[in-house]
């Protein structure tokens, strides 16, 4: 069953105790809060570790390895490190916008994480608009980031929020449009549809197999999205706004603490959150070639209690967070290999590169799938050698 | 507020309070931002009241599915998209040539 | 008295209280930052009203788009730099009243009116229909307004920095 079923399941039981009303109210948005932060805070601070110890292993040193077994548990100790400094301000920073700032990108982040299909029984909220719902809250990202420059009250965190802003806001167009591609493909923007849709072809069935192998088109625009995320989520090559070694830290310079521990945090989410949105409409999300995993039933009951939907869950679960892991390394991984670009080549490239290429996709995508009535590469394949 | 989210009046007393405050903010503002932040309330809130119709008095007009009032809205949000680039594009110049955007001193024909 | 109610509710309360800001605040940098609290009030009326489509779409263009244009301009203002903090109360009073007569006049009428409500609107998901909707009675609309893109092109001729009178001088001429 879906997460929001399980939820249901206890407010269903919470209602006999409180009646509906008020408490009821409070405890549906409360109960939705705590699980996504449940799963979001934890994964966002496993990857600053995970982040440390990769850097560790491409630059050949060894990375954190003492607090807890390999270092694992370096995370908690950053968090309590964070929660425990003190909160100090500059003096003429915008006190109101200052606090309020981190909380936006904090939103931007968390809150797409319930339009993720980790299963095929396991998703925060079955919307009909999923994937739009998420390129939504990813716009307020951008707010939260011009907003606290600002606040700030420092030159160069203004300039750094200023190019951040303009550089998400700008990527956001081909973002979009390699989305509409894969939406001009499945017919829906429901993640559930997006990702059944992309099961391994057969003779009955209606899948296609990944996305991303659909159409030569296809492949460019996961492309374009992956490098699209890469720059909304100011990762290197794209992270001029908040550069190291130029702008101080760019436009969290000022902020210190537990705030910046929220910007760190929704900056590794928004990683985590694009690259689920990719394995989900490109890399199939929870499918594995040659095999259905929603055909395994092993019989297995407790009382009359049906297990084998967990079983399924749970390792479309571990696929899909393999397929996640994989590209979040990749992440990583040109973070620590590729030079920064400067702001104006990364506005030329979003502009004059990015977005006339993605509208060619989606031009030749609409093309293909008016032309062959959906079918993808594989599917012609298998038609052409007389397998179905 | 039992059955507020299905009472329709309430919808439409909230577009007309949002569009009061962006009348107020495009009357008196002195900034030429401040003008424009008041069109986009006083925008708001007739694209609210259109949805808040297209949602709460189906069933008027018979056999008609179509969604007009989330058409309309959409055309608004649109447009006042358009309309944010060339405001912000007039500002600038303004800003260009008169070091200034405080509309009460912009009163003056130069050439 | 359901979660429909006090979402509703809490999106009135957040969205008249930003509204009344943007109006009515000095500061116009947090005149712009409440515009957002209302706009995002304006998405959650939409979603509760069954309009999903048009919620995502407005927190994308207005949120997103617009609100980060006019930030842009509010802080290469100088209304932010001069300090410039208090409008002048006198300046409301003619504003206030024609708002509040406009006001008094519109709600009169509508609360006046006999709106007969579906009992429960049943919301189905709207993308479709609008997609629909906009290839087929709305399409020389949807064309008309992809020939606004015009407009953007304007905006962007406009905006450009083209002669030297535009840029900033400092008394001894030098730039």
């Amino acid at each position: 069953m879906s997460l929001a079923e399980f939820l249901s399941g206890i407010n269903y039981f919470i209602a006999h105790l409180f009646g509906t009303g008020l408490p009821m109210a409070v405890f549906s948005i409360l109960s939705a809060v705590i699980v996504l932060l449940l799963f979001a805070m934890p994964v966002g601070g496993f990857c600053t570790y995970l982040e440390r110890k990769v850097a560790a292993d491409f630059q050949e040193r060894i990375g954190p390895n003492r607090v807890g077994p390999l270092g694992l548990l370096q995370f908690f100790s950053d968090g309590i490190k964070m929660f425990l400094k003190e909160d100090s301000i500059s003096k003429n920073a915008d006190r109101w916008i200052y606090n309020f700032a981190p909380s936006l990108v904090m939103a931007g982040s968390f809150g797409a994480f319930a339009a993720v299909p980790f299963s095929a029984y396991m998703i925060g909220a079955d919307l009909d608009i999923g994937i739009f719902y998420a390129m939504a809250l990813g716009s307020l990202v951008s707010l939260g980031v011009l907003l606290g420059a600002w606040s700030s009250d420092n030159k160069w965190s203004l300039i750094g929020g200023m190019r951040g802003a303009a550089q998400i806001v700008s990527y956001e167009i081909p973002l979009g449009i390699a989305v509409l591609s894969v939406i001009t493909i499945c017919g829906s923007m429901n993640m559930h549809t997006l990702v059944a849709q992309q099961a391994w072809p057969t003779a009955g069935g209606e899948g296609h197999f990944w996305n991303v192998f659909h159409n030569p088109f296809m492949i460019i625009n996961f492309f374009i999205y992956f490098t699209a995320a890469l720059a909304e989520c100011n990762r290197t090559p794209f992270d001029l706004p908040e550069a190291e070694s130029e702008l101080v830290s760019g436009f969290n310079t000022e902020f210190s603490g537990m705030r910046f521990g929220l910007y760190a945090l929704s900056e590794f989410a928004d990683v985590i959150l694009f690259a689920c949105i990719a394995t989900a409409i490109f890399l199939g999300g929870w499918h594995v070639p040659f095999f259905n995993l929603q055909s395994i039933n092993l019989g297995l009951s407790i009382g009359e209690l049906d297990l084998s939907p967990l079983i399924q869950s749970v390792l479309m679960i571990g696929v899909f967070l393999f397929k996640v892991s994989v590209l979040v390394f990749v992440v990583m991984w040109l973070r620590w290999t590729l030079p920064r670009l400067r702001v104006d080549q990364l506005m030329n490239l979003c502009w004059k590169y990015l977005i006339p290429i993605s509208f060619f996709n989606l031009i030749g995508v609409a093309i293909w799938t008016w032309a062959f009535s959906g079918r993808s590469m594989l599917q012609l394949l298998g038609q052409l050698l007389g397998v179905y | 507020m039992a059955g507020l989210a299905t009472h329709l009046p309430a919808y439409l007393i909230f577009s007309l309070v949002l569009f009061s405050f962006g009348l107020v903010a495009a009357l008196a503002r002195r900034s030429a931002i401040g003008i424009f932040m008041g069109v986009e309330l006083m925008l708001n809130g007739a694209a609210l009241n259109f949805v808040a119709f297209q949602a709460l008095r189906k069933g008027v007009i018979a056999n008609d599915n179509w969604l007009h009032g989330h058409i309309f809205s959409l055309f608004i949000i649109i447009l006042a998209a358009i309309e944010a680039a060339v405001a912000l594009a007039i500002v600038l110049r303004v800003f260009g040539t008169r070091q200034t955007i405080d509309a009460d001193r912009s009163d003056e024909l130069r050439g | 008295m359901t979660l429909a109610d006090i979402f509703v509710a809490f999106c009135f309360l957040l969205g008249g209280a930003a509204a009344f800001f943007t109006a009515f605040h000095p500061n116009i940098l947090y005149a712009a930052i409440s515009l957002i609290g209302s706009l995002v009030a304006v998405a959650g009326l939409y979603g509760a009203l069954g309009a999903d489509f048009l919620a995502a779409a407005q927190l994308i263009i207005y949120v997103g788009g617009i609100l980060i244009v006019i930030l842009f301009a509010v802080m290469m203002s100088e209304d932010i730099y001069k300090r410039r903090f208090f409008e002048g109360a006198k300046k409301y009073i003619f504003p206030v009243l024609a708002a509040a007569l406009v006001f008094g006049g519109l709600a009169k009428v509508t609360l006046d009116a006999d709106w007969s409500v579906a009992t429960k609107p049943d919301f189905e998901p709207t993308a479709r229909a609008m997609g629909w909707a906009l290839v087929g009675p709305y399409a020389l609309v949807f064309q008309y307004v992809v020939v606004l893109l015009a407009g953007l092109i304007g905006a962007v001729i406009i905006a450009r920095p083209a002669t030297k009178m535009q840029k900033f001088t400092d008394d001894e001429g030098d730039n």
